[in-house]
């Protein structure tokens, strides 16, 4: 009885999935209004849907940084998680017509404290750890310019010419020789490499995707 | 809405190719008893892993990236959902699972319903903690630094990423990489495949990733889509050698 569910189970999923999939690919290729109109309601279904996973999400992090703090690890980041949190989240969901009018600016979405918060607190944080890229991405050359193998003294090769290539010296005939072959490593293999790369992941997208969209793959089910 | 009746009509050609490769090379690998894979380092360093580190009671770190379900990542999420499922059912046995940080809540509900469906497959569903997968941060920069936390604070003995990775994958990479501990890596980001080499000993090269559920599951289907796979490069190759020649004598 509980298998005959199970199957039961499965297989209405897999109808939804099928048939949702269909639906959605077909709308792309053919002219139809019906067709159209059928994929701008499952869009607003995912909208809604997804609304719900950010809120699950929400007690997610509150739950792990919850935990953290009860166990005594890394208490004070969390606490600054949970404050921080709040402090953005509750004016946000306000609206300013719900508040008295002297902090009616403070509340709503775009409300001042939102805005202070992404302006002053975010984005610059963003662009600091962006920033420090440069050094992470040395300490990794550093790492793999060490040969180890054909393949690491070839990437190394590579790079000596690409970094004396790419230094805008003018001092002569010799100089433009690093620049040609720099241009040439750039333009020729590094370039047929990466579109080769680039072909095999749309590849694996493309069959990846319509798999999911067919219903043939069921990440959702056993 | 429609510029051209000629691309869409391409587009649902090439679908209904695949289609019919798909369903012909399934069948196929149905009746063969198994197709011979070339070895990939990272699928087989998988193999274990879980085992492994569990007798050392250290943690397994999997990072699915800014991957997220519903856009064009989607498919980079089903195959770290793959890499989860596998790991989460060779961890499930014991009682233990890897640690899931995601950057989309969609992609966490997914990955926490993986986790609890491997967990009750092995009658353990008692044991099943959801806060094992974590949701980071939608913004990829503050994911990943919230990620790299938790690598760093679990003292994780591997780190697997599997998903989608922009720049931000640096962060990621060089915390396992400074830590020494065993990193698997595969990202569908052509930019971010050199930073992997650099980090990580075990890479999964490109489309590699989507091989994952073909390495680790075995199933008909993926099998049969690897299949796909080389016979559109095939076809792909054929159609550029053939564009050359009429370029250039044409």
């Amino acid at each position: 009885m509980a298998s005959n569910l199970k199957r039961l189970y499965r297989l209405i999923l897999t109808v939804i999935t099928l048939s949702t999939g269909v639906i959605v690919l077909l709308s792309f290729v053919i002219q139809s209004e019906t067709l159209r109109l059928l994929r701008s309601v499952f869009v607003e279904w995912t909208i809604i849907v997804v609304a719900f996973a950010l809120l699950l999400g929400i007690l997610n992090v509150l739950r792990v940084h919850g935990q953290r703090i009860q166990r005594g690890q890394g208490v004070v980041f969390s606490l600054i998680l949970i404050l921080a949190f709040l402090t953005v989240f509750v004016p946000g969901i306000l609206s300013p017509g719900s508040v008295p009018s002297r902090f009616s600016g403070l509340a709503g979405p775009t409300g001042s404290i939102a805005s202070f918060a992404y302006q002053y607190v975010q984005r610059p944080l963003q662009a600091t750890f962006f920033s420090l890229m440069a050094f992470f991405v040395l300490t990794a050359a550093w790492r793999a310019f060490r040969i180890r193998s054909a393949a690491s003294f070839i990437m190394l090769v590579a790079a000596v010419v690409v970094l004396l290539g790419s230094i805008k010296l003018n001092i002569g005939v010799d100089w433009r020789l690093f620049t040609e072959a720099r241009n040439w490593v750039m333009n020729v293999p590094a370039m047929a490499g990466a579109r080769g790369i680039l072909l095999g992941i749309v590849l694996g997208t493309l069959v990846a995707g319509l798999r999911l969209l067919l219903g043939i793959d069921r990440p959702y089910s056993d | 809405m429609w510029p051209s009746q000629t691309e869409p009509v391409a587009a649902l050609l090439l679908v209904v190719l695949i289609l019919l490769l798909l369903g012909w090379f399934t069948r196929r690998a149905q009746k063969t008893t198994g197709f011979p894979f070339r070895p990939i380092a990272a699928f087989q360093a998988l193999q274990g892993l879980l085992g492994r580190t569990a007798e050392s009671g250290q943690k397994v770190h999997l990072s699915m990236g800014s991957s997220g379900l519903g856009d064009e990542q989607t498919a980079a999420a089903s195959a770290g959902l793959t890499v989860l499922r596998y790991m989460a059912e060779q961890g499930a046995s014991f009682g233990y699972s890897p640690i899931v940080t995601v950057a989309d809540p969609m992609l966490m509900l997914m990955a926490q319903d993986t986790l609890y469906r491997a967990y009750q497959r092995t009658g353990l569903a008692a044991s099943y903690r959801s806060t094992d997968v974590r949701l980071i941060a939608p913004d990829p920069a503050a994911y990943a630094v919230g990620a790299q936390e938790e690598i760093n604070q679990d003292k994780v003995a591997a780190n697997v990423m599997a998903g989608h990775f922009g720049d931000e994958y640096l962060l990621l990479g060089e915390a396992g990489a400074q830590r020494e501990i065993i990193q698997i890596v595969g990202s569908n980001t052509v930019e971010v495949q050199p930073l992997m080499m650099a980090t990580s000993d075990r890479v999964l090269v490109g489309e590699e990733l989507f091989a994952a559920g073909a390495y680790l599951t075995r199933r008909p289907e993926h099998m049969a889509s690897l299949h796909v796979q080389d016979a559109l490069r095939v076809l792909l190759v054929i159609a550029i050698v053939v564009a050359v020649a009429i370029k250039t004598f044409g």
